[in-house]
């Protein structure tokens, strides 16, 4: 083989290289913040909400896979709050024990698998949380809108007794074992995300 | 007779004056997720004695919060004991009207469980107050039972009470109550004895009731009998509940029937309370036409602090007839909650009349002193 001929496969392998990087970056996208809301019944009635913003993460088509969406979703959960400051901390400290460090601090949803990548379907995930990986289903609805710019909407119902937090409890009153966490995100494509910064 | 008409047109001008501190109690809560009171009161129909659990919420909301050891057992009696010092300065149009006040309430409150499905629970007490006029001074020293009632609770979600208590109304408070009354039953009483059943779910909340007088009515045509139902659904996340009430009634010279609405509604931070109601009254003895209010009520608040809740309150009451007016009340208002002993209320408040009556501002502040179990 030639020298000129060897500069020429090396170039189209680049080009095709640069081209494949491009599109999965097109296809990926990047997390800048949500809302996760975590709905909790009380075993008397009426239900209280731990909210926060501290939503990150990259998702895109996993190749393998139809309907597979690599990457993951997380959440720090140090910053959860649910109006009292006394239910954050028992909440934060007493039953997920985000002290312990990996796998507590932070809620990792990961292994997506979605029904439909525009609309309202079904999904699938793991869900780290308490050092525990259980899988999760529910409903998500994505919108693609005109701007590039993806909003999600997911919910999906969870067990605090699967993951083995212990029972939450105060004088007399209970969450109740099913509770449900709202998800929802802006996202942007990565290409955007990395010429913008 | 005519002393104790001025006894009680003075405790009720000062009860209407001085903002109780439950003015600000739990219904405001809607905006965490509490769409009913049984969480944290020892009655469905709220106000009064907390719970352990609610007393550990009122001590976490506080400046001065901490947590509380839970008991080894529930306990088989709840009590504390409170105080509500008030002092009041109005200045009305008409100097002759303007007053300054202070009053003093003494309240022991105290549930004992008979079983482990029934319980009493009572809320006994001193009321003391003295107003300053232009005219003269006057003071009043009255012995208030305004709570003594027998509870059957066959299962969570039903509650059946019998004995002497506020009626139910939607919101549960007591301040707009007593504005409505001195309004359209200047003379009924506040606490009148009744059976009534509380009936709930995390979505709906229904309390049919029926009563008849208190025996505290300071006159004999203004006792009366009847029932009513209010009833509300949760129309969104616990936070938003919207409901109905009806009520009639009847004594040896009128006859009253209202229907009315209200809202809870609560946002994190930030919530709107609710409450109108049309009431007609016809005289049974006189040939007068037949007088109707509209009242209303309506609270703006904002809590930036969990112990430190602001709001606006707006009363409104029309009333049509040859003596009809027109009365509304603009109030901001401010509670601190220091602890779980002590509360501050700070509030003004601005009545306005239509017609030849004069208008006034009240400047209030009163201090709520509670005993720790």
């Amino acid at each position: 083989m030639s020298k000129a001929t060897c500069l020429r496969s090396l170039g189209l392998a680049v080009l095709v290289w640069s081209w494949a990087s491009y599109a999965v970056a097109q296809d990926r996208l990047h997390v800048a913040g949500g809302d996760v809301t975590v709905v909790c019944p009380l075993t008397v009635g009426g239900s209280f909400e731990a909210r926060t913003k501290a939503l990150s993460g990259d998702v895109g088509p996993a190749p393998q896979q139809a309907g597979a969406i690599g990457g993951a979703l997380l959440v720090k959960l140090d910053t959860l709050e649910t109006g009292i400051g006394l239910r954050d901390h028992h909440l934060r400290d007493n039953y997920l024990e985000v002290g312990k460090g990996a796998g507590y601090d932070v809620a990792t949803l990961e292994n997506i698998q979605v029904d439909k990548a525009d609309g309202k379907g079904a999904f699938h995930a793991t869900l780290l949380l308490h050092g525990q990986k259980r899988q999760v289903t529910g409903t998500s609805t994505v919108h693609k809108r005109g701007d590039g710019m993806t909003h999600v909407d997911a919910e999906f119902p969870l067990k605090v007794s699967e993951f083995e937090i212990p029972k939450p409890t105060y004088l007399g009153v209970g969450v109740r074992d099913e509770i449900q966490v709202k998800v929802a995100f802006n996202a942007t494509p990565m290409s955007t995300t990395a010429a913008t910064h | 007779m005519q002393l104790r008409g001025t006894r009680v047109f003075v405790f009720c001008l000062l009860s209407s004056l001085i903002p109780s501190a439950s003015t600000f109690a739990l219904p405001t809560m809607i905006r965490l997720g509490y769409n009913n009171c049984a969480a944290c009161h020892v009655t469905p129909q709220g106000g009064g004695l907390l719970t352990p659990y609610g007393k550990g919420i009122d001590t976490a909301q506080s400046l001065q919060r901490r947590d509380i050891t839970p008991p080894d057992a529930p306990p088989r009696s709840l009590y504390d004991v409170r105080f509500v010092l008030g002092a009041s300065r109005m200045s009305s149009e008409l100097p002759a009207n303007s007053m300054t006040s202070s009053n003093v309430r003494m309240m022991l409150r105290n549930m004992v469980m008979l079983s482990s499905h029934t319980a009493v629970s009572y809320q006994a007490g001193v009321d003391t107050a003295v107003s300053k006029k232009r005219a003269g001074n006057a003071g009043t020293a009255d012995l208030v039972v305004s709570k003594a009632l027998f509870e059957y609770r066959p299962k969570e979600g039903v509650a059946l009470q019998v004995g002497r208590d506020t009626l139910p109304n939607g919101l549960g408070l007591p301040d707009p109550q007593t504005f409505w009354r001195r309004q359209n039953d200047p003379l009924g009483t506040a606490y009148p004895f009744q059976a009534k059943a509380f009936l709930w779910t995390p979505r709906f909340e229904v309390t049919p009731y029926a009563f008849g007088p208190g025996y505290d009515e300071t006159t004999l045509a203004a006792r009366q009998h009847g029932g009513g139902v209010v009833g509300g659904v949760d129309v969104w996340k616990q936070r938003a509940v919207l409901g109905m009430s009806a009520r009639t009634s009847m004594s040896t010279a009128f006859d009253r029937r209202s229907v009315g609405a209200y809202a809870r509604l609560g946002f994190g931070r930030w919530g709107i309370l609710g409450e109108h109601d049309l009431t007609s009254r016809v005289d049974r003895i006189s040939a007068l036409p037949q007088t109707d209010f509209v009242v209303g009520f309506t609270q703006f608040f904002v809590a930036p602090k969990e112990w430190f809740v602001t709001s606006l309150l707006i009363d409104d009451v029309a009333t049509s007839g040859s003596s009809g007016k027109h009365v509304y009340r603009l109030a901001p208002a401010a509670q601190l909650r220091m602890s779980d002993n002590i509360t501050f209320v700070f509030s003004t408040r601005d009545e306005f009349i239509t017609g030849l009556a004069a208008n006034s501002r009240t400047y209030s502040v009163s201090v709520a002193v509670k005993s720790v179990r």
